[in-house]
């Protein structure tokens, strides 16, 4: 069942705001499927607290919508914010210039052993976390 | 304080961190009931519509240009 790791098993991956904001929109093909995947539990896949706030937070969506955006969060686990991982983003973002929010994005995946799934093109030239664009 | 009562004080921080990292890794093993009879995911698809602007958050590089923009403006 699901994709595996050689080494520690199940692969992880941690899911950035874009791409649940490409289902949320247009029920974008890929990213749907993925969440469809994780949720049959063929992939183990986490966001970051940032992202719950980052879809959360806009005015733009009715309280409707968020209590059903909410249903969806329920199925990935929330990775907070520990110190080991803002250690890890100082580094990050001072080798690559990161911001505060990209370099917590990414530290997280790699605290975690994670691929972070993402669109954003900040993190194509990471070298120390692998970056799943689900094909685009 | 003394070095020692430091010390100590950081090895007890660092055991609890350690402890909230091993508890962040256990959310992973919780998997999804296989009861629900309705797919969250096709419920949510699609539900804000191609209207919906995509966000800052959707490239957050875009926000910090932005951001970059305006306090040149104001000569920062």
């Amino acid at each position: 069942m699901g994709k595996k790791n050689e080494k520690n098993g199940f692969m992880r991956y941690l899911i950035d705001t874009n791409i649940i904001i490409d289902h949320l929109r247009i029920g974008e093909e890929k990213a749907t499927n993925f969440l469809k995947e994780v949720e049959r539990g063929k992939i183990k896949a986490s966001i970051s607290v940032i992202t719950e706030y980052e879809l959360l937070i806009s005015k733009k969506i009715f309280p409707s919508q968020k209590l059903i955006i909410q249903k969806l969060l329920t199925l990935l686990p929330l990775i907070s914010i520990t110190p080991s991982i803002v250690q890890q983003a100082i580094k990050f973002s001072q080798k690559y210039q990161l911001g505060m929010v990209d370099s917590l994005i990414v530290a997280t995946a790699f605290k975690t052993k994670s691929i972070l799934v993402t669109r954003d093109k900040i993190f194509s030239n990471i070298k120390e976390v692998k970056i799943d664009s689900l094909g685009n | 304080m003394t070095n020692q009562t430091l010390t100590k004080t950081r090895e007890i921080r660092q055991k609890i961190e350690k402890l909230e990292e091993e508890l962040q890794a256990i959310k992973w093993d919780i998997s999804i009931p296989k009861v629900l009879k309705e797919s969250i995911v096709d419920l949510t698809k699609g539900i804000l519509g191609s209207k919906f602007e995509k966000g800052v958050e959707y490239q957050r590089r875009i926000r910090r240009k932005k951001w970059e923009k305006r306090m040149r403006k104001m000569g920062l």
